[in-house]
């Protein structure tokens, strides 16, 4: 529609920090997109998940500081899944990349070391076991 | 059209921002005034990127959002009435950033829809609780956009427009202009932070307050 557009280019040439204009201090993709998203539909989680994934890889891959929280926000997702150790290493990176985030980062690895117990003593942990006997 | 509502004034007074100087910032569950439910979590999704932009580590929005939920703090009129200080250090955050969202609204008047959002902003020390910054912005988007001189044309244009905004209110672009306009604002916004490029090389443009200030105290 032609007035949308209109609005479009103007709100575009206005906002110069959402990948309208070449300069950012990060690199960010489509991650606000997604999180609208998936709070619309938890289940876009894996639009998420994928879109936060690749952002950072293409951070890591330029040599570029990956945005603030993305590592975490990863990692939380990863959480969620039950994933808990690869969650860890994924709090780890933010707190090295953002010492700013090492407080809330240790209680995140702590509360992700708790889940891992928990998984540990559960019938599917014991069941593993089993396996290689 | 689209329509930014916030008179330019004189710069506000920088003093406690300066002092404190803030590197990382913690956004809280934020307040919905609206009837809107899903206006604070979807409002939530935009305020990361233009307050990180400044040159701020910005605290990852939904894990701490889950994070809180979990430890029973997902009430936001009760959060944003707690001790700023203690959720600073739960998080290790320099300061916490408390916002409202007070409108959230598509207004349908006769072959026009208007949308707007108006969000309250209120950034504060983590170790003292002093206020560092505070603003409010408000954008609005109406579907009308003007004449073509052939009036039968103009309404039928301007019906469908209305409708259209009205079935999909365009709240997000909204939303996002109205971060970027209140955290960029010269003189108004968020000076820029340790991880900018213009780190503390705007101290004229968001001052200190001057120690023999004529204006009433």
């Amino acid at each position: 529609m032609r007035i949308a557009f209109g609005v479009t280019v103007a709100l575009c040439g206005a906002m110069v920090i959402i990948g309208c204009a070449p300069t950012t201090l990060h690199n960010w993709g489509r991650y606000d997109h997604r999180l609208y998203q998936y709070y619309q539909d938890p289940e876009a989680v894996d639009a998420l998940k994928e879109e936060i994934y690749q952002v950072i890889q293409a951070s890591e891959e330029s040599d570029a500081k990956v945005a603030p929280g993305l590592y975490a926000e990863y990692g939380y997702l990863l959480l969620e899944e039950g994933a808990s150790s690869e969650a860890i290493e994924f709090f780890q990176k933010e707190k090295e990349e953002w010492p700013q985030s090492e407080v809330y980062m240790n209680r995140m690895i702590e509360a992700s070391r708790d889940t891992e117990t928990d998984l540990d003593d559960s019938p599917q942990a014991a069941q593993q076991g089993d396996e290689y006997e | 059209m689209v329509f930014i509502g916030c008179a330019l004034t004189e710069p506000k007074d920088y003093t406690a921002f300066r002092e404190a100087d803030p590197e990382s910032i913690l956004v809280v569950p934020v307040i919905n005034n609206t009837v809107n439910v899903d206006a604070a979590d979807y409002f939530l999704t935009t305020i990361p990127m233009p307050v990180a932009e400044r040159g701020f580590y910005v605290f990852p929005v939904h894990t701490v959002k889950r994070t809180m939920e979990d430890e029973g703090l997902a009430d936001a009129n009760m959060v944003h009435d707690a001790d700023p200080t203690r959720l600073a250090s739960l998080f290790g955050a320099d300061s916490v950033l408390y916002i409202t969202v007070e409108e959230w609204e598509a207004r349908y008047v006769i072959l026009n829809t208007v949308v707007t959002v108006t969000f309250s902003y209120r950034l504060v020390d983590g170790a003292t609780g002093v206020l560092l910054w505070e603003s409010q912005e408000t954008m609005e988007y109406s579907s009308s956009s003007g004449s073509s001189g052939d009036l039968a044309a103009d309404l039928v244009v301007s019906a469908v427009s209305a409708a259209m905004t009205r079935a999909a209110p365009n709240y997000m672009p909204l939303a996002r202009q109205a971060n970027f306009n209140a955290v960029t604002r010269r003189g108004h916004g968020l000076p820029a932070g340790a991880f900018h490029p213009a780190y503390l090389e705007d101290l004229d443009e968001y001052p200190v307050a001057e120690e023999d200030s004529s204006a009433d105290e």
